[in-house]
């Protein structure tokens, strides 16, 4: 019976012991989930009261910021700090000129620099990807060279920021890291170097015929569309050497490239190396004739319409309607009565046309 | 001279408002193309500043909706980089004028002025 008993009390006292565990977790959840509710809450109520300073210093001009009491008091407290370099790097993607200057004599005034670079020191990844935003945004050169050793960070969206802060710093000269990298650059990067590049100087194109050897594909990919930004036709004889890269993506975004910076020497080359192509080189190479209008290009298409696969003779049907050959494709209809296969494609080609 | 602007971001909202404001224009403010269709048609102003992504109705709507009407006004659209394909269609459906983000208000305050000279 004591057996029993105590058996009874040992459990009833592991239940509350438990019961007391979950209480304490249920409170620290909650505990959290307020804190976390209060400070979004804070956040989204210094977002406008940073909007309403930002407004009035774009307005009036910077110099009173420094004394205004309501910053005085909530600058201390980290967490706003925080917001107010978030809402100041949002602001940089909504202005220029003036009220640009204007953002960045804010942060200097309000010594939100030192704060931007504890960011850029800090440990976890997140923070310093942060940090590089900031302290690129607001154009504090001296951080160049602090940016640059995170270049060679493990974490690859630190990478990709400091990569990108190289570049709006420094223009096309940032573009340096190039040459010694060896992970993908994505192609959202891609685009976001490719747009904060302004021009291409003459005395870098060594530097991109040397990029266009790389074993680095997604380098190539990148200086193929640097090259058809920017319309350099000075490249297309290198370009055309890419047509025989081992790998068939090069292949085809040399395709695009010639394309783009298109010579008389451009269409001789497609049709040269066309029979040596997989499937999607021809495709490219279809479309991008198709896009130039080339007329010499009829009797080759002509060709393709007969002998080709039959996803390439669609794209040859439908660009010699385009090129205004729809007689010699009616006519074809009427002689190739036996070929029901072409038959077909041209009828698919014209009710597409049409 | 009364300017509507459509833009949803409250800092370029309240910026281009006080800049006009401090020109002597009169500022109509709406945050959605919803919201801008219905004033541009209530109020008919004589210049529109438009984003073009906007929630409810795009600044290419609103562009439609104005060609309806008899003397529409003129229409300024603010894009941002990488939207060069909706300019293009902005242009094709009567917008008289683009900024692209990041903008200059300043730029803009001069550029308004030359639209409603013309």
């Amino acid at each position: 019976m004591n057996l029993l008993f105590g058996s009874i009390n040992e459990l009833t006292l592991v239940f509350l012991t438990l019961l007391i565990i979950v209480f304490i977790l249920i409170l620290l959840v909650m505990g959290y989930g307020y804190r976390n509710y209060q400070l979004l809450s804070s956040r989204r109520k210094w977002t406008t009261l940073i909007e309403t300073k930002i407004l009035l210093a774009i307005l009036n001009g910077s110099h009173h910021i420094q004394d205004d009491v309501e910053l005085k008091d909530l600058l201390p407290n980290k967490n706003f700090r925080d917001t107010f370099l978030s809402v100041l790097i949002e602001s940089e993607k909504k202005f220029s000129g003036d009220a640009y200057r204007v953002l960045i004599e804010i942060f200097h005034t309000l010594n939100l620099k030192d704060f931007a670079w504890a960011y850029l020191n800090h440990k976890d990844s997140f923070k310093k990807v942060q940090g590089i935003e900031a302290l690129t945004t607001m154009r504090v050169e001296d951080a160049l060279g602090d940016i640059q050793l995170l270049l060679n960070n493990p974490n690859p969206f630190v990478v990709a920021e400091a990569q990108y802060a190289m570049v709006r710093f420094k223009d096309f000269k940032g573009l340096e890291f190039l040459n010694l990298l060896h992970t993908p650059i994505s192609e959202w990067q891609q685009l976001r170097l490719l747009n904060s590049i302004s021009e291409v100087p003459a005395t870098s194109y060594s530097f991109i015929s040397s990029l266009l050897s790389h074993s680095n594909i997604s380098v190539i990919s990148f200086v193929l569309s640097l090259i058809r930004k920017f319309r350099i036709v000075a490249f297309h004889d290198e370009v055309a050497t890419l047509l025989e890269h081992p790998n068939s993506i090069v292949r085809i975004l040399a395709v695009r490239t010639l394309h783009d910076i298109e010579t008389e020497r451009t269409f001789p080359l497609f049709t040269q190396i066309y029979g040596q192509q997989i499937l999607n080189v021809k495709k490219a190479i279809l479309h991008a004739i198709r896009k130039s209008k080339n007329k010499n290009s009829i009797d080759f298409l002509k060709i393709e319409l007969i002998e080709g696969k039959p996803s390439l003779q669609i794209i040859a049907a439908e660009t010699l309607i385009e090129f205004k050959e729809k007689k010699y494709l009616q006519d074809l209809m009427n002689e190739e009565v036996s070929n029901e296969h072409i038959h077909s494609i041209i009828k698919h080609a014209l009710a597409v046309r049409i | 001279m009364l300017v509507l602007i459509a833009e949803d971001d409250e800092l370029i909202l309240k910026t281009i408002e006080h800049k006009l404001l401090k020109e002597e224009f009169e500022v109509i403010l709406t945050r959605n193309g919803k919201e801008a269709i219905e004033m541009i048609i209530q109020k008919e102003p004589d210049l529109v500043i438009t984003d073009i992504m906007m929630p409810f109705a795009s600044g290419i709507e609103i562009l439609s909706a104005v060609q309806q009407m008899d003397r529409p006004p003129q229409i300024m659209v603010l894009s941002s980089l990488g939207q060069e394909d909706v300019v293009v269609e902005a242009f094709d459906l009567g917008a008289s004028d683009f900024m692209v983000k990041p903008f200059s208000p300043n730029e803009l305050i001069i550029r308004v002025k030359r639209l409603i000279r013309k």
